[in-house]
């Protein structure tokens, strides 16, 4: 017993044994006390893991335990718990979970097919159905649920006892391809999942079930929005916050502290029956309420509303009409007829922390250069923060930073620098300013834009009035003349004196045809003359407020590439922690493009289902979520490089082939890429790219189009995309499908295989009969392996890879080396060898 | 690494496309990309208003083109604006003094933008002298001076309780 799976595999005649574990749940009682705060009892099958409620407790080694721990000797068949808190297990939620050990022949063999106590597999497995994996799209995609059928003896009722006592429903099931002629060591891992249904028999139990790719299924996790958060309109309360991936331009914003049907006022106001008198104690009328303004008094019986004819003082208000009843002292809100500018000031962007880098300076050439000790995450365009000073980046080379302006101060060595999370952010469609205008609170739950109180009178424009502005020192009123006041300017909107030394601007509380009145006295020199004005355009529960910046930040890194993205997704989000993290690195090193992902993409739009999200990405990047021999997830990055470490399957190492051709060909391609708000409609749209193929359209004659919406930020990411969808829907894309022996059994989706077969249709380019390609589907049984493989358009053929220094030139090269190598090509004929036009149409770009 | 000649017989027509033509390619290019840094930041500088203005008046809205018009005979970016103050002890101050650059793409004004979002500015509740603005903030749209663009200086805030005898400006760009 000393060869491998491999030799097994492929030897004519050999025994083939599925092995199959089965994990169901029991509760138990009636624990008899050992000693102590030890308990025992005794169960009929073998135990590996005793849990109170839903925590495990520690396998220990003995019955001498500890609080908290189990131990089961498995020669006796006594399982022994001291709880938690040593308390009687009688009184507890003690669950029990069992393994259960099947074959399809009599065995004694590791508990754990590794080094574990020897337990009997009874030969009670009729058949295991054969375990398919293919993929949801040829070419990208997510692997569909791989599944299997296992069908067990009953004839002696083993099973009668346990198929409806024990718990079996979404519990663990792994099952194994061996030879008795191989170590157990060799054993291959056929299926690994869940139980989700069962059936039963007087002769056969069975169980149908799933692997760990059906929780895909699951809708995208999201927080909702809540009271908690805030004074939320009611359109927005119970929908999901969002989540971004990436980076992000002109997302819009929600409102956490909204007007909605009004705001409670400083103070308490009192009025007397026949009077249009308010009186206020503690009271900011001139602050809070402006003329038109609707005051509402929420009594126990009906509420009482009154409208604000004029503000006379802090104090002192006058209605347009006599009350009817008399109050003292009373809270009033105020919904006003314009905004107010302190509300609407806390605007929501995601529901977790957005990307803040940080680094410090380590040299210093300029005041507009600097060289700092890490600047990973640092990109042209970026907002940064200079100890305490605000630029944006022009450039980045390696570690040295070219600012667009200089700074204030020349910088120091040790300075910090910071990235900040938000770049622009927007009033409907003017462009507001760090911290003169708003300020970024980045919590790891939640991240806000927080504006200030007088945002909107700095993205106004100024107007410059004639006329005779008459500004008083110590008073409220600015008389006008020689102008109707009222055309030009209203209550909220700012006023100043055109005199070059009066450069502060006072809100205006009311206006008529001949007079301003304003909120505050004037404390200029009394000066006539004309006036600036700025018309604001105040933020309401309903404004369209939009940034740009960068999306979420997880333990201090950017998840922005497509394979970090997923596999945030898997382990973080939906929990699924049995992730390749080599594969992951991998698919971002060959995928390493920023990403423009938000979910959901619509605000209050519903979480989409993860495999949704994940199928974006997927064609974003042509990536491929797969399990892989251990039923761990997979992520990979179709591409069209050849592995020099792929080895040729010839015509004895299958059984048969088969070749189809399928014509799904494209003369142009439309992506729509980096999603915005477009501030001036208020609506959801893309960046678009379009890209014409020649060679299809000339040769091939193909008329149809493409569209593909991909969540790629950068313009020249997005085109290389399409373009490469274009590519690949140049030419008929071919599959071959292969039935083999086991020697098939260690590949997976996503692996290549190369081909050498005597009778396979001659490859565009050499015309020899090799081919490389990917596998799309794979279905294995513990008797044979059956594979689709996908060339991709022939760009296997086609695209040039990269050589190693030390390969021969065209002329010399033999067949392999011309399959794997790109070789330079004459400028006109585009050939490697200007005596064959055989390479015509390879050596492309990929 | 240090710029190297790429060999001609490495691409000759059937040479097999080798990783060493794309990691002599990948360190000229980084070799490109720092040398021009540094004669970027050296040489790049262009002067558009660099002096003084004398006898500074009060009681208008605005002061324009004092510094006279800039012409400008290639692209550039504005990179640094400062308003200075030399030697203001003696009245009384309040208010603030700023300045601002207008852009126009010819001499007609009457359509000009500002290149700031945030004029330079000082403050002159307690002013010190010989002070610099430190506060100047370019908008990112009007920031870049196309050839044969047109920049003007302006005071559109002047202290009030006395007369600036002296005030320095400085706006400077670099070609990008």
């Amino acid at each position: 017993m000393s060869s491998t799976y491999e030799t097994y595999s492929i030897r004519e005649r050999s025994e083939k044994v599925t092995l199959c574990h089965v994990e169901p749940l029991e509760r138990l009682l009636l624990w008899t006390l050992d000693s102590g705060s030890v308990y025992y009892r005794d169960v009929d099958y073998f135990t590996i893991d005793v849990r109170e409620g839903t925590t495990s407790l520690t396998e220990g080694s003995s019955s001498s335990l500890s609080s908290g721990e189990w131990f089961y000797n498995s020669s006796t068949g006594r399982l022994y718990i001291r709880t938690s808190d040593d308390t009687n297990p009688n009184t507890k939620n003690v669950n029990v979970k069992y393994r259960l050990f099947f074959s399809t022949g009599p065995f004694s063999l590791p508990c754990d097919l590794s080094a574990g106590p020897d337990v009997y597999y009874e030969p009670r497995l009729k058949d295991a159905s054969a375990v398919n994996k293919q993929l949801d799209d040829e070419q990208i995609g997510i692997a569909l649920e791989s599944s299997t059928n296992l069908s067990f003896y009953n004839t002696d009722g083993y099973f009668d006892e346990i198929i409806d006592s024990l718990i079996w429903e979404n519990k663990t099931v792994r099952v194994w391809s061996w030879s008795p002629g191989v170590a157990l060591s060799e054993k291959k891992l056929l299926f690994k999942g869940t139980i989700e249904d069962k059936g039963f028999s007087d002769s056969r139990a069975s169980f149908r079930c799933k692997d760990a790719i059906y929780k895909l299924r699951e809708p995208f996790p999201l927080e909702r929005f809540s009271v908690s958060d805030g004074t939320v309109p009611d359109a927005y309360l119970d929908t999901p916050k969002r989540q971004v991936y990436g980076q992000f331009d002109n997302l819009q914003c929600v409102p956490i502290d909204a007007i909605k049907s009004g705001y409670s006022i400083t103070g308490t106001v009192s009025g007397n029956v026949g009077s249009a008198s308010i009186t206020g104690l503690g009271t900011s009328f001139l602050d809070e309420i402006s003329p038109g303004d609707e005051l509402t008094w929420s009594r126990d019986v009906e509420p009482l509303t009154f409208t604000v004819a004029s503000v006379n003082s802090d104090t002192s208000l006058t209605l347009d009409d006599e009350l009817e009843d008399v109050f003292t002292s009373v809270s009033v809100t105020n919904k006003p007829a314009r905004p107010w500018r302190k509300k609407n000031r806390e605007w929501h962007i995601a529901g977790h922390k957005l990307r803040e880098p940080t680094t410090v300076i380590s040299a210093v050439a300029q005041d507009n250069r600097v060289t700092v000790s890490d600047s990973t995450d640092f990109e042209e365009g970026d907002l940064i923060d200079v100890n305490g000073e605000n630029a944006y980046i022009r450039r980045v080379f390696g570690s040295d930073i070219v600012l667009e302006q200089n700074l204030g101060s020349t910088p120091s060595v040790s300075d910090p620098v910071t990235k900040n999370p938000i770049s622009q952010a927007y009033i409907k469609t003017r462009e507001a300013f760090i911290d003169r205008d708003w300020t970024v609170t980045n919590g790891t739950t939640d991240s806000k834009i927080v504006f200030t109180d007088t945002a909107e009178r700095n993205v106004a424009r100024p107007k410059l009035l004639s006329g005779s502005f008459t500004f008083t020192n110590g008073s409220r009123t600015v008389s006008v003349s020689s102008k109707d006041a009222q055309n030009e300017m209203q209550t909220r909107d700012w006023i100043k004196s055109d005199n070059i030394s009066h450069t502060t601007y006072y809100e205006i509380l009311s206006v008529d045809e001949s007079e301003i009145v304003l909120r505050a006295a004037y404390a200029g020199g009394t000066n006539t003359g004309g006036a600036t004005v700025k018309n604001v355009e105040l933020i309401s529960d309903e404004s369209l407020i939009t940034v740009s910046g960068s999306g979420l930040e997880r333990s201090n890194t950017w998840i922005k590439a497509a394979g970090s993205i997923v596999n945030d997704i898997l382990q973080q989000e939906i929990g699924i922690t049995d992730v390749d993290a080599a594969a992951i690195t991998e698919a971002d090193q060959e995928a390493p493009y920023k990403m423009s992902l938000i979910i959901p993409e619509a605000l209050t739009s519903e979480p989409p289902i993860v495999r949704d999200v994940i199928k974006n990405i997927n064609e974003s990047v042509f990536g491929s979520l797969v399990n892989d021999g251990d039923f761990n997830l997979v992520y990979r990055v179709l591409h069209q490089d050849k592995p020099p470490t792929l080895s040729v399957l010839n015509d004895d190492d299958i059984i048969g082939f088969s070749q189809r051709f399928r014509n799904k060909t494209y003369s142009k391609v439309k992506v729509k890429y980096r999603p915005f708000v477009d501030i001036f409609i208020g609506e959801n749209t893309f960046k678009f790219y379009e890209f014409s193929s020649d060679f299809t359209s000339n040769f091939v004659e193909a008329s149809d189009e493409l569209e593909k919406t991909i969540h790629l930020y950068d313009e020249n990411d997005a085109q290389s995309i399409c373009q490469r969808y274009a590519l690949y829907h140049s030419l008929s894309t071919s599959t071959i499908s292969i039935s083999s022996k086991m020697n098939l059994m260690t590949k997976n989706l996503g692996d290549k295989l190369w081909l050498s077969l005597d009778r396979l249709a001659k490859r565009f380019g050499n015309r020899d009969r090799q081919k490389i390609g990917v596998i799309t589907k794979i279905s294995k049984n513990g008797d044979a392996v059956s594979v689709d493989i996908n060339d991709l358009g022939n760009t296997f053929s086609r695209v040039m890879s990269i050589a190693p220094n030390t390969v021969s030139d065209y002329t010399s090269a033999d067949g392999d080396e011309r399959l794997f190598n790109a070789y330079v090509c004459d400028n006109s004929l585009e050939v490697p060898d200007i005596s064959s036009d055989k390479e015509l149409g390879t050596n492309l770009i990929g | 690494m240090a710029f190297s000649s790429l060999a001609s017989s490495l691409y000759n027509v059937g040479k097999p496309v080798v990783q060493s033509i794309f990691s002599t390619l990948k360190g000229n290019q980084d070799d490109l990309n720092s040398r021009l840094l540094t004669v970027e930041g050296a040489i790049n500088k262009i002067d558009c208003f660099n002096g003084i203005l004398v006898n500074v008046a009060s009681g208008v809205s605005t002061i324009s083109g004092a510094f006279g018009i800039y012409e400008a005979q290639s692209a550039f970016t504005l990179t640094d604006a400062v308003v200075g103050i030399f030697d203001v002890s003696g009245p009384s101050w309040s208010g603030t003094l700023r300045i601002d650059v207008q852009k126009s793409s010819s001499l007609d004004f009457s359509s000009s933008v500002s290149v700031f979002t945030t004029k330079p500015s000082i403050s002159f509740s307690s002013p010190t002298n010989y002070t610099q603005s430190s506060n100047a903030a370019f908008s990112l749209v009007n920031k870049d001076v196309g050839a044969g663009d047109f920049l003007r200086v302006d005071i559109d805030a002047l202290p009030s309780g006395g007369v600036l005898g002296l005030i320095q400006v400085k706006v400077t760009g670099e070609a990008s």
